[in-house]
């Protein structure tokens, strides 16, 4: 069907009525054949009612993918935890890692544009927020330009995802500085778990996106799964200006995973490779591509002890024209013994090492000096957790990490938890993290070729030669309960105090200015959420955040730009309702409603936002769902000032997807 | 929108023909499903260790015998008390949920606690280490006692689950059942992958 173009409106208006009967009537033609082949509306594998129908015989020749054990139940955490499940994700119908993390009542998502997400926990958010560690399968993806997430190169299967931990809270000992509002754990299925063929394609009206992964098994009794998918975003429309934004984009990334072992003795090896390009005003793409390589073990000797030791290769690339050409390579080594040496107590003891090499070719705006550096950060760490008895545990835990800019920092923690009942934990913790510097706090300067007065280059901005760690102490209490069988609740207080925050002062040889630590800040507040099991057929989640976080500069600091992070932008609440409802047999909706706080600096308004996403099983391999987003209202913002930031509009989606 | 409708268009054909790709690619998906055979449920993605043990844990009610005294104390119903396991208490909780089966009860326990009228209780491998007083209790009353740890029959459990070449077995301890007053049938000794009776 050949479509000829003409001009004047009438001919517009006929052609595009004719496009979309012809997409509509393919469709509806393709789920009409489905019907005439009589699909059978299975329940869902591993469904427990499901399997309670089977027989003691059939039940141990159920096969069941190895997970490793882990060392303590999430029901015992002495810490804010939240997992967000795969069976969430699944039914959320989200398409990207940024829209599965808003099903975490403890997180802070705000979509700054079609590709860019400002997340944390706890306040201080920004595209290029700096308080949070993020973590895929143990890899860590923040970069160390900035301490934070290019969320626009980060993807994974969502289908192959097990579950996302969300940690609000200093997270120090055990992974680290830079865990200092939350660690956010995006752990994938083992490869025993993704077997056979997935085959996925979706598409809204602003992005496409298409999967394919297929999982075997391996001689020796492993088990492996490669895949490889694609997306793909438009660029958005902005508030008060004709022209959308150029935040676009295309990504194309595939991998693999291969499991060896049982949980007593486990070996992964796993990789990824992506590239992928993102419109930026003004100017050529921004050219994104990277790979890495991770091998993992894990062992439970016959004492008890268990050990893990992992490494992995990353190496990323980023050439944003007129800013900067980065080539970052990582080599990373851990290695954990986890151990029951006396009665009642339980310890962890860790060391790690990184080293990353950083090669610039700097832009004429703005350099990062010197354009190639080393990067490294060692650590030690070791946890003991006390049975003081049979309700009480106490976790001490301390790391020491070494990094090249600030030398070694101090992170303890101390943890109480208190188990009246089986079902209940009360918790209280104290901590001490860092936010070490990253390469923007120590080694930016501005212009990159300064004019030279009297052998002083005349640098804007002349890096922060004396920038220290950002220091965070945080007190919490939290609790959790499963009140009725049907209903679980936690709840948690927090109270971080932070000093040294980033401010920019001006520069000592009286010349621009540098960064330094002359700020601190606060941030009070409580988490909740809690989830009820209604019926059969519905569970409800409920979450809220209520937070104040209040920043000031030190009485030294004459920071006039605001423009440093020190000014902070975080909704004073933010919470959520989610309904997951089974309409009836292979049909099933779920809704999720949240609404954020105004926003100050730029000013946000308030905004609430209504999405849905239904599923049809038509057959026990083929499920078919429709999205909607914003269907309250025609559309909302989230992130950033008039005139310029990005509207979201209400829209609808689909996808398919197929297991076999 | 004031926006003329013809650039518009302009901008919108490539959009356009993506969203025909992309409709004739889901077709295709569909068709290519529909043409295929379908899939045995139990053909399609394992399931979870968890979800498995705790459909093990409601089947055991129907090979064991309880003593007279003990089945008085339970009252009609059976209590499971589960010691950390949140998967597993989970799944649990949603069988009971789905059954909407009054006699069946899921109980949170922490170790130590009482065992007043639980007839089956599952300590996680995590928990294991820490339920010597658990164990200590059960000993000397008729509830089964289930775990999922390496060597944990010696410890006092009865019923102890393994791994055994991707597939959730169990080994049974008789004489610890003896000693708890339980009595278990035949059916599940035969299919345990070991049998301790000494």
């Amino acid at each position: 069907m050949k479509h000829k173009q003409k001009a004047g409106p009438g001919a517009v208006r006929r052609h595009s009525r004719q496009f979309r009967g012809g997409v509509a009537v393919r469709l509806v033609a393709g789920l009409i054949a489905l019907g005439l082949i009589a699909p059978a509306l299975a329940a869902q594998t591993g469904d427990p009612e499901d399997l309670a129908s089977l027989s003691l015989e059939e039940l141990a020749n159920m096969r069941v993918t190895s997970v490793s054990k882990r060392a303590e139940s999430l029901g015992d955490a002495a810490a804010s935890i939240y997992v967000i499940s795969s069976e969430s994700i699944r039914r959320a119908g989200v398409a990207t890692v940024p829209e599965a993390l808003r099903l975490a009542p403890n997180l802070q998502v705000a979509r700054v544009d079609a590709r860019n997400y400002a997340v944390t926990a706890r306040g201080f958010n920004s595209p290029f927020e700096n308080k949070l560690l993020v973590l895929i399968d143990g890899r860590s993806v923040y970069t160390p330009l900035f301490s934070g997430v290019f969320w626009d190169a980060q993807d994974v299967v969502l289908a192959d995802v097990e579950r996302i931990e969300v940690i609000s809270g200093p997270g120090a000992t055990l992974w680290g500085a830079n865990a200092v509002n939350g660690v956010i754990n995006i752990i994938t299925k083992s490869a025993g778990a993704t077997q056979g063929l997935l085959a996925g394609a979706g598409f809204d009206r602003e992005m496409r996106s298409g999967v394919l992964r297929y999982g075997g098994a391996l001689g020796g009794g492993g088990r492996y799964r490669v895949y490889a998918k694609a997306l793909q975003g438009d660029d958005l429309p902005r508030e008060g200006l004709a022209t959308p934004s150029l935040t676009g984009w295309r990504r194309s990334q595939l991998g693999f995973r291969a499991d060896w072992g049982s949980a007593e003795d486990l070996f992964t090896v796993q990789g990824d490779a992506y590239a992928g390009a993102l419109h930026q005003q003004g100017t050529a793409d921004i050219r994104i591509g990277g790979a890495n390589l991770l091998a993992r073990k894990s062992q439970r000797l016959a004492s008890g002890q268990e050990l893990t030791a992992q490494v992995y290769l990353d190496h990323t690339e980023r050439n944003q024209p007129l800013a900067f050409i980065e080539h970052l390579d990582t080599l990373d080594l851990q290695l954990q013994s986890a151990m029951t040496p006396f009665e009642r107590h339980r310890l962890v003891v860790g060391a790690g090492y990184r080293v990353a090499n950083d090669s610039l070719q700097n832009g004429a705006g703005f350099a990062f000096l010197p354009a190639e550096e080393k990067l490294h950060w060692g650590n030690v760490f070791v946890e003991d957790e006390i049975d003081l008895n049979d309700q009480l545990r106490l976790v001490a835990g301390v790391k020491f990490e070494h990094n090249n800019y600030t030398g070694t920092e101090f992170l303890p923690t101390l943890r109480l938890a208190y188990k009246p009942t089986g079902a209940s934990l009360l918790w209280g913790a104290l901590s001490r993290t860092v936010r070490a510097p990253s390469r923007i706090d120590r080694d930016l300067y501005s212009p990159s070729q300064p004019a030279v007065v009297a052998g002083v280059p005349q640098f804007a901005i002349g890096g922060g030669p004396g920038f220290q760690s950002e220091v965070a102490e945080v007190a919490e209490l939290g609790y959790r309960v499963q009140a009725l069988p049907a209903l679980s609740l936690s709840a948690t207080a927090f109270v971080s105090r932070y000093q040294r925050l980033r401010t920019l002062e001006p520069s000592p040889n009286g010349v621009g200015s540098v960064f330094a630590n002359l700020a601190s800040g606060r941030n009070k507040g409580v988490e909740m959420w809690g989830s009820w099991q209604a019926g059969a057929a519905l569970r409800l989640d409920a979450g809220l955040v209520a937070q104040r976080v209040d920043t000031a500069l030190d009485a030294r600091s004459r920071d006039a730009s605001g423009a440093t992070g020190l000014a902070t932008s975080d909704p004073s609440h933010y919470w959520s309702l989610r309904a997951a409802l089974d309409i009836a047999d292979g049909h099933s909706i779920d809704l999720m409603y949240r609404r954020y706080g105004k926003l100050d600096r730029p000013a946000v308004p308030a905004y609430g936002s209504l999405d849905l996403n239904y599923i049809w099983r038509l057959r026990p391999s083929l499920e078919f769902s429709v999205q909607g987003s914003n269907l309250l209202t025609a559309r909302h913002v989230e992130f950033g000032g008039v005139p310029g930031r990005i509207l979201y509009e209400r829209k609808l989606g689909a996808r398919l997807v197929w297991r076999r | 929108m004031a926006a003329n409708p013809t650039p518009a268009l302009a901008a919108a054909a490539p959009r356009i023909k993506r969203w025909r790709a992309f409709a004739t690619l889901c077709l295709a998906l569909l068709l290519a499903a529909g043409a295929a055979p379908p899939c045995r449920a139990q053909a399609g993605a394992p399931a979870s260790e968890e979800a498995v043990k705790a459909a093990y844990l409601l089947k055991l009610r129907n090979y064991v015998e309880w003593p007279p005294a003990a089945l008085a104390a339970q009252g009609g119903k059976l209590v499971i008390g589960v010691i950390g396991g949140d998967e597993v208490a989970g799944r649990l909780l949603e069988l009971a949920a789905a059954r909407a089966d009054a006699r069946l009860v899921v109980r949170r326990l922490r170790a130590g606690e009482a065992l007043d009228g639980v007839a089956i209780v599952f300590i996680d491998d995590a928990h294991w280490r820490k339920a010597g007083a658990t164990l200590a209790l059960a000993r000397a009353s008729p509830v089964l006692v289930v775990s999922e740890s390496a060597g944990a029959l010696d410890g006092g459990s009865i019923i102890n689950f393994r791994i055994v070449d991707e597939r959730i077995r169990f080994e049974i301890s008789l004489a610890n059942a003896e000693h708890s007053g339980l009595k278990l049938s035949s059916g599940l000794l035969a299919l345990a992958v070991a049998v301790v009776r000494k």
